[in-house]
């Protein structure tokens, strides 16, 4: 189908030609950029991807090119970026004004987790991990203790985009836009065949996607439907591995089956529009859709059988028939009645419908209905304006919101407990309410404040287990909770050449009916920038950042028991960040120099208050701490008008430190094997690169 | 093989075709309308702003086949008619339209300028209902008009202009590509309006997530709530101290959900990692996800926990 479909579209800008012919002869202008040039990086690391996380920098080559040309009405533009490396683009653009425009583009990445992980299975990067025999144990073991044998690989995904878009309107005021994409990833995953058995997750995913839309475009009136396909493919779709510790949960020395994720179908028809020009300056915009996602998925298919589950006989059906609905719909009305006067009044409804398969086992075992999340979610809001003397603005708002997942909640019966979700209140109700003022009387001065309540009610009434209902163990994102926050916002500008601007946020979160779990958190944010140009076009400019979080929770260790708390858990996060980017164009004849600098410094712990109960836990210090710097330097010197060469150079180095992988081991216990994923970040990098440049 | 070698022969070939064909000489008028009342022609503008004009000359708004500047009025279809400006001997502001922010015009005023033209585009069509309009953001505090060459938009440094608390975010240790310019705020968010909250490209975050992460899509048989209902809960999608894009630290952020019976809601302090006293191997290396790793879901028709 795909090809199909981009033979079409290779072949659409011919079906445009026979619109040109017979008219007169234009210049051919073209203009571009070639950049062609050598890097060198040194990095000073054991294992760390982090430096090349999202990128592919390595000696050698370095280029691109950027091409430009206009023939009359028509135009084509045309930027390569890193030729040959695993982070290239092309992207290509062109048309003819006002009749129609494409887009192709190619595009890929690389998602680099760890380089030089181990694991003692063999065969990684397929779907089936295999358990060697220890050669050096006597008698040999069912897998190699030395980790000096074991396998060295990196956990690292390429992912890849393509595809292309045609927007045809040919002068009038209807228009068709036609697109397709594929995106491909292939690679390997970090993942857990069984509790703490770290192995890759071998890739390879393929998603097409194809869109149409078609629209009218009026002046006061504007209309367009659409539709979309994709459709996920993953070649693995399960994992077969050997269990290599006879005392594990899972069946020794068999065979086991990991399922991983699953194909899917994903089709959405979507029909907008808008209206301006509406009595009291109005204009009304709605959008309204429909999307299905589904899939099927035979136990056959993942290899799921009496040999790889226990419990495979009992089953009511071995296909899985997934089938969710979304169905969508919303409006905005905006409007200004009087002068100075705007409003703006929404309405949204979602629903979201999972009628897929019900998979049981026998009576009273129960099945996976609890887990089929349905629910219907409606916003309404509106919004005044008014703009005051003085150049100032004053907004209020209110916002109603209310989240119906009012589906069957059976009980979960493990015996001899009988357990009910507690994650998933029946409804949730958010009121909130805002107030903004905005003053920029004086032109070089501009200030703002807003303010936001949000009261947030659940009704849990669903559970009937009185202890959770008292105990308040409830998903946090849910929970009751009151919520203020204040935002203040300056820019100012005292001179025409120096430019300041600062946010500030608090905000406290109060979970009210939350004995335990989470009982409050509050973040305190402050972002500060300032930019000065200075002689003829130099730049000095600068910027802080700072976020603070704290976040209190009350634990009780055991929902059976235990209904007071046992201890309190405080979280502390602190994140500081500052740069400086200086800009010196043409700092003597045809030389310009820039520079840049950046720190970063995170800094995380988790503290316990033992007094409660007389816990003796210990705080935790160490928690996802990091610094980085980086710093960038860049000479340009131009021979003439079309020939420049660029010298730059980066150093960045990154520090890492958590207690979760401090005094890092393979082998834990002699039954939990780990791969070394994450576990060391930490890197120091020095890049330089020569760039010849060509503007023509 | 074979309909690949097609395909990739037809397309470039396709494009070079058409680029190479003749054009239509438009029934477009490029005559500056300098006879009419006030206007005076950009030949006059350009006698003081040589260096405007030129960028002008290059630009898209130069092309006499679009409805745009060059097929009106040029110069003065945007900064309106010049003859009192000139008569006046000029001046920053003096008797003609800028676009400057101390130009005493209102953000409303000068976006209506360049929505003369552009109002009728497909992505403008929700202009009236976005956050953009509404806080006062003008065309042109995104989008430069006089530029020498086509210069790869630097759409960080427009976006971050404001949004001072998304570029801190974003060079955190855990984000997504956005510095290397693999993934752009334009991806997910449509900064000329939607109906969407955030103005996101899509009726929810989860949809929006999909687009990338379709392997998270499902439908699952075992499924998690939260996940499901909205990928926000456990990720911030701007950046975050905590690997994966997680909101908070992994044990942490589950403990507020899971803090029941068993393992779940055990309490795991500084001697619970690789080094401690009592390591547990719920807390080290990647904590939860280390068994949970099917926290998305799961179609696995085991009812086993880690599925």
């Amino acid at each position: 189908m795909i090809k199909k479909v981009c033979t079409a579209l290779s072949l659409l800008p011919f079906a445009a030609l026979p619109v040109s012919a017979g008219a007169e002869e234009e210049a051919f202008v073209y203009r571009g950029v070639i950049e062609a040039g050598v890097q060198g990086v040194d990095v000073d690391s054991n294992n760390s991807a982090k430096f090349q996380e999202y990128r592919d920098l390595d000696d050698g080559f370095i280029g691109s090119l950027q091409f430009d040309a206009l023939k009359g009405s028509y135009f084509f533009q045309l930027d390569a970026a890193n030729p040959g490396l695993d982070d290239q683009s092309l992207d290509v653009h062109g048309g003819r004004y006002g009749k129609f425009k494409y887009n192709l583009y190619f595009d890929e990445m690389p998602h680099n987790y760890s380089f030089n992980a181990r694991s003692f299975y063999r065969g990684l990067g397929t779907n089936h991990l295999v358990v060697p025999a220890d050669p050096t144990a006597n008698p040999p073991n069912s897998f190699e203790t030395s980790t000096d044998t074991w396998s060295v690989f990196d956990y690292s995904v390429q992912h890849k985009k393509y595809g292309g878009e045609v927007e045809v309107s040919l002068a009038t005021p209807y228009y068709i836009t036609f697109g397709v994409e594929r995106r491909e990833q292939d690679g390997m995953r970090p993942y857990s065949v069984r509790e703490n058995i770290e192995a890759p997750q071998p890739i390879s995913y393929t998603t097409d996607n194809l869109n149409l839309k078609a629209g009218y475009l009026g002046k006061t009136f504007s209309a367009s439907i659409s539709g979309y396909i994709s459709s996920f493919d993953n070649d693995y779709k399960y994992l077969l591995w050997d269990d290599p510790s006879p005392t594990g949960n899972s069946m020794a020395n068999v065979t086991q089956n990991a399922v991983t994720d699953p194909d899917n179908n994903f089709s959405k028809l979507a029909a907008d529009f808008s209206w301006r020009g509406l009595p009291l300056k109005s204009a009304l915009a709605m959008s309204a859709s429909y999307a299905n996602l589904s899939n099927s998925v035979s136990a056959n298919e993942i290899n799921v059988n009496s040999a790889t589950m226990a419990e495979f006989d009992r089953l009511n059906r071995t296909n899985f028939d997934g089938d969710i609905d979304y169905t969508n719909f919303s409006a905005v009305l905006v409007s200004e009645p009087v002068e100075k006067l705007d409003t703006r009044l929404y309405y949204r409804y979602l629903e979201r419908e999972n009628n897929s398969s019900r998979i049981f086992y026998s009576t009273g075992e129960g099945d996976n209905a609890r887990e089929l999340l349905s629910y219907d979610k409606n916003t309404a809001g509106a919004e005044l304006g008014y703009r005051l003397p003085y150049r100032t603005k004053a907004n209020v708002g209110y916002e109603y919101e209310n989240i119906d997942r009012s589906t069957p909640l059976p009980a979960f019966v493990e015996a001899p407990e009988t357990y009910y979700r507690y994650d998933k209140p029946e409804s949730t109700t958010n009121d909130t309410f805002f107030a903004k003022l905005k003053n920029n009387w004086l032109g070089w001065l501009s200030a703002s404040i807003k303010y936001k309540h949000l009261k947030r009610d659940s009704d849990f009434s669903g559970l009937v287990y009185d202890p959770y209902q008292n105990v308040g163990v409830i998903r946090f994102d849910a929970a009751n909770k009151t919520m203020d926050e204040v935002k203040l916002g300056f820019e100012f500008s005292p001179f025409d050449r120096l430019d300041f601007g600062v946010d500030c946020t608090y905000q406290m979160n109060d979970y009210d009916n939350s004995r335990e779990s989470r009982t409050d958190d509050e973040r305190k944010n402050i972002y500060f920038d300032v930019a000065w140009r200075f002689f003829k076009k130099a730049t000095l400019s600068g910027f802080v950042g700072f976020e603070h979080t704290e976040t209190d929770a009350n634990r009780i260790t055991n929902l059976e028991d235990d209904l007071a708390p046992v201890y309190a858990q405080y979280v502390d996060d602190d994140y500081w960040t500052y740069g400086l980017a200086l800009t010196l164009p043409d700092i003597v004849d045809k030389l310009t120099f820039k520079i840049s600098w950046q720190y970063q410094k995170s800094d995380g712990s988790v503290e316990y208050n033992n007094s409660l109960t007389g816990t003796d836990l210990v705080n935790i210090e160490d928690s996802d701490d990091y610094t980085k710097q980086t710093l960038e330097a860049r000479a340009i010197y131009a021979f003439d008008a079309n020939w420049s060469v660029t010298v730059g150079y980066l150093y960045e180095k990154f520090k890492f430190s958590d207690i979760a992988y401090a005094n890092y081991q393979y082998i834990l216990d002699n039954s939990d094997y780990y791969s070394g994923v994450y576990y060391d970040q930490n890197y120091t990098a020095n890049l330089g690169y020569v760039i010849l440049s060509y503007k023509f | 093989m074979k309909n690949k070698c097609l395909g990739l022969f037809l397309l470039p070939l396709s494009l070079l075709l058409l680029f190479f064909a003749p054009s239509t000489g438009d029934a477009t008028d490029d005559k500056v309308a300098d006879d009419k009342k006030g206007f005076i022609g950009a030949i006059t503008c350009k006698d003081c702003h040589e260096t405007q004009y030129e960028t002008y000359a290059k630009s898209v708004h130069f092309q006499k086949y679009i409805k745009g500047p060059q097929s009106q009025d040029a110069c003065e279809t945007c900064h309106g008619p010049g003859a009192a400006h000139v008569e006046k001997g000029g001046g920053r502001g003096v008797d003609i339209f800028t676009f400057d922010k101390n130009s005493g015009h209102t953000a409303e005023e000068m976006s209506a300028v360049c929505l003369k033209c552009h109002a009728t585009t497909a992505r403008m069509t929700f202009w009236d209902m976005g956050q953009h309009k509404k806080n006062d953001v003008q065309c042109t505090s995104c989008h430069t008009i006089h530029v020498q060459q086509r210069t790869k938009v630097d759409q960080l440094a427009v976006c971050f202009q404001c949004h001072r608390d998304t570029k801190a975010q974003v060079s955190k240790q855990s984000r997504h590509p956005i510095l290397e310019g693999k993934v752009k705020c334009s991806d997910c968010h449509d900064v000329h309006g939607t109906l969407s909250k955030a103005m996101i490209k899509a009726e929810t975050p989860n949809l929006l997530c999909y687009t990338c992460h379709a392997d998270k899509r499902g439908p699952f048989v075992w499924v998690h709530p939260p996940a499901e209902e909205n990928c926000l809960i456990c990720h911030t999608p701007h950046g975050s101290r905590h690997e994966n894009l997680f909101a908070d630290r992994i044990h942490v952020i589950c403990q507020d959900c899971h803090d029941d019976a068993s393992h779940h809601g055990a309490a795991y302090d500084a001697t619970s990692g690789f080094g401690g006293a009592n390591v547990s191997n719920r807390f080290v290396a990647r904590a939860c996800v280390e068994c949970h790793h099917t926290m998305h879901g799961s179609v696995n028709f085991r009812r086993s926990f880690s599925r």
